[in-house]
């Protein structure tokens, strides 16, 4: 072959092993979740599972609560994500109006906020959710981040709706639309691609949350998923196989939506950074 | 009036939050009750070995992230910028740990690396885990910081590529003279991300490294004074420093960029 053609050849083949490289951490988890016992994944870590045991994943999902701290971080995703739409697009909009008083004093407010580290509020926090009732529910979770995203969904939308070419506000008066109706009817539907941007940033933020989830929440019922991992390894750091299965099992959802929404992961990750 | 509910649950939930680690910094705590202690537990923090410490290794984490994470992320931009199959395939590839959870990330590897029983034991000894621990900061966010600087790259005018090459520029030159300089906007927001999220980062440090007082960095020593030793007042004093390095990380950075772009400005 001439090295014309050979040269590219192994330049692709670097490339997939590179690949394989940076995925093998993932593979090895799902290989090994399906692993016999312990002593085959120490005697033969890097070989085949000699059979496949599903019944690793059946205890991690029995015995590690695997259900019930899923639907919990479902939850707490969701609704965060939907407290950030309702009234992140409320507040972009009003910020985006150029007669809104005080505006720049505002939007460098929000920015702080945006750069803000969690542990900058983290421990008054615990006082303040018991002050208002809500520690060790899914509330003292949903409202601390909520209002963590909250600044960079204001600042996107409030750009978004400032490069709208019409004022939707002078044209839905105009038209005699209602409140109510002006903000399903028209500013929800005109904000569609910001809000999916927004989503995104808001489900990233959420779902994998670590430290709030572990200082918030006691109720071994409520725990998140990254929580009730660890609470999962200390109760089965002996039955490797089950405890890998548990990895691999948490992984899926957020890798399934990234590989189902690619584009728009990939356009809420950079819209995140350079606003 | 559009304005109040996402400005109130702003103020409520992080602004009087803050404020308050502030004011609660300069206070003792026993249990419910609190005396004023003025800036004792600052001039604690000044010769606590342990802060010190743990400082030392945020900055020490953010040098090898800069060079794991950003580093890493604009060469893979470069060498996977023009799009066609396998390209695509390999950014898939490298972008898709950061969609992980860090606590998932620390277990596996903490598992991996595990003394006594870990395949591949040792690598989170004192003198290693530093490192250890950057390079799997690096797996996991090298495709994130790719992601950033692929948006950079293509935003760039195909035009001043071709002038470029029709000057007889190599990649090489093409990288450092043109590509470079017209990233300097994203390049920015990464230092920015990466100093910020250095200062930040816990969940890997705590998840791996639960016992080690030698590679903790500020917020797991800041975690542990609140649940561990209950003290509130030195915990907010950790709490304040972490996020006065944040801002003024910011600020920094935003100044100097400022600075460079006005001195360029002129130049023009």
């Amino acid at each position: 072959m001439p090295i014309k053609k050979v040269f590219p050849l192994i330049k692709v083949l670097l490339w997939l092993s590179l690949a394989l490289v940076m995925l093998y951490p993932l593979l090895w988890t799902v290989l090994s979740s399906m692993k016999g016992s312990n002593v085959e994944i120490f005697d033969h870590p890097f070989a085949l599972p000699k059979q496949i045991n599903w019944v690793n994943y059946q205890k991690a999902i029995r015995e590690g609560h695997m259900g019930g701290y899923f639907i919990n971080s479902l939850w707490v995703t969701v609704l965060s994500a939907v407290l950030v739409v309702m009234l992140g697009v409320w507040g972009g909009f009003a910020l985006s109006k150029t007669r809104f008083p005080f505006q720049r004093f505002w939007l460098a407010l929000f920015f702080i906020g945006m750069i803000l580290p969690v542990q900058a509020f983290l421990i008054p926090l615990i006082d303040l959710l018991q002050t208002l009732g809500i520690h060790d529910s899914l509330w003292a979770l949903i409202f601390p981040y909520t209002a963590q995203t909250l600044p960079v969904a204001v600042l996107l939308l409030a750009a978004y709706f400032r490069s709208l070419p019409v004022e939707l506000e002078e044209a839905a008066k105009l038209d005699g639309v209602r409140t109510g109706r002006f903000y399903f009817g028209i500013l929800l539907p005109v904000a569609k691609p910001a809000i999916g941007t927004v989503v995104v940033i808001s489900c990233l933020n959420t779902w994998n949350e670590f430290l709030m989830s572990l200082l918030f929440i006691v109720d071994p019922r409520l725990k998140t998923l990254p929580v009730g991992m660890i609470t999962f390894e200390q109760a089965h750091n002996t039955d490797y196989p089950a405890l890998l299965a548990g990895l691999a099992l948490i992984s899926v959802p957020t890798l399934l939506a990234y590989a189902l929404f690619n584009k728009q992961v990939i356009r809420g990750v950079v819209a995140g950074t350079v606003k | 009036m559009f304005f109040l509910p996402a400005f109130l649950l702003f103020v409520v939930f992080v602004l009087l939050p803050s404020t308050q680690t502030l004011i609660d910094s300069f206070y003792q705590f026993h249990g419910k009750q609190r005396a004023f202690a003025g800036a004792l537990y600052y001039r604690f923090a000044l010769t606590d070995p342990k802060f010190h410490q743990s400082l030392a290794n945020n900055v020490i984490y953010i040098g090898w992230t800069l060079l794991f994470e950003v580093a890493v992320g604009l060469a893979l931009a470069v060498a996977l910028e023009k799009e066609n199959r396998l390209n695509n395939f390999l950014r898939v590839a490298f972008f898709s740990p950061s969609v992980l959870s860090l606590v998932v990330i620390g277990l596996v590897f903490g598992f991996l690396f595990k003394d006594g029983v870990g395949v591949w034991p040792g690598m989170l000894n004192e003198s290693r885990a530093l490192l250890t621990i950057s390079v799997i900061s690096g797996w996991a966010y090298c495709g994130f910081y790719m992601v950033i600087f692929l948006a950079g790259l293509t935003a760039i005018p195909p035009e001043i590529l071709e002038a470029a090459r029709l000057d007889g520029a190599d990649a090489w030159e093409t990288f450092w003279r043109i590509k470079l300089p017209l990233l300097k906007e994203v390049i920015y927001v990464a230092l920015l991300i990466c100093f910020t999220g250095g200062f930040k980062a816990f969940d890997l440090f705590w998840v791996m490294l639960p016992n080690q007082d030698h590679t903790s960095i500020v917020s797991t020593v800041l975690v542990k004074e609140i649940i561990k030793y209950d003290n509130k007042g030195y915990g907010s004093t950790l709490a304040v420093a972490l996020t006065s390095l944040v801002l003024a990380t910011v600020v920094l950075i935003m100044w100097v960029t400022r600075a460079w772009a006005g001195v360029r400005g002129e130049k023009e």
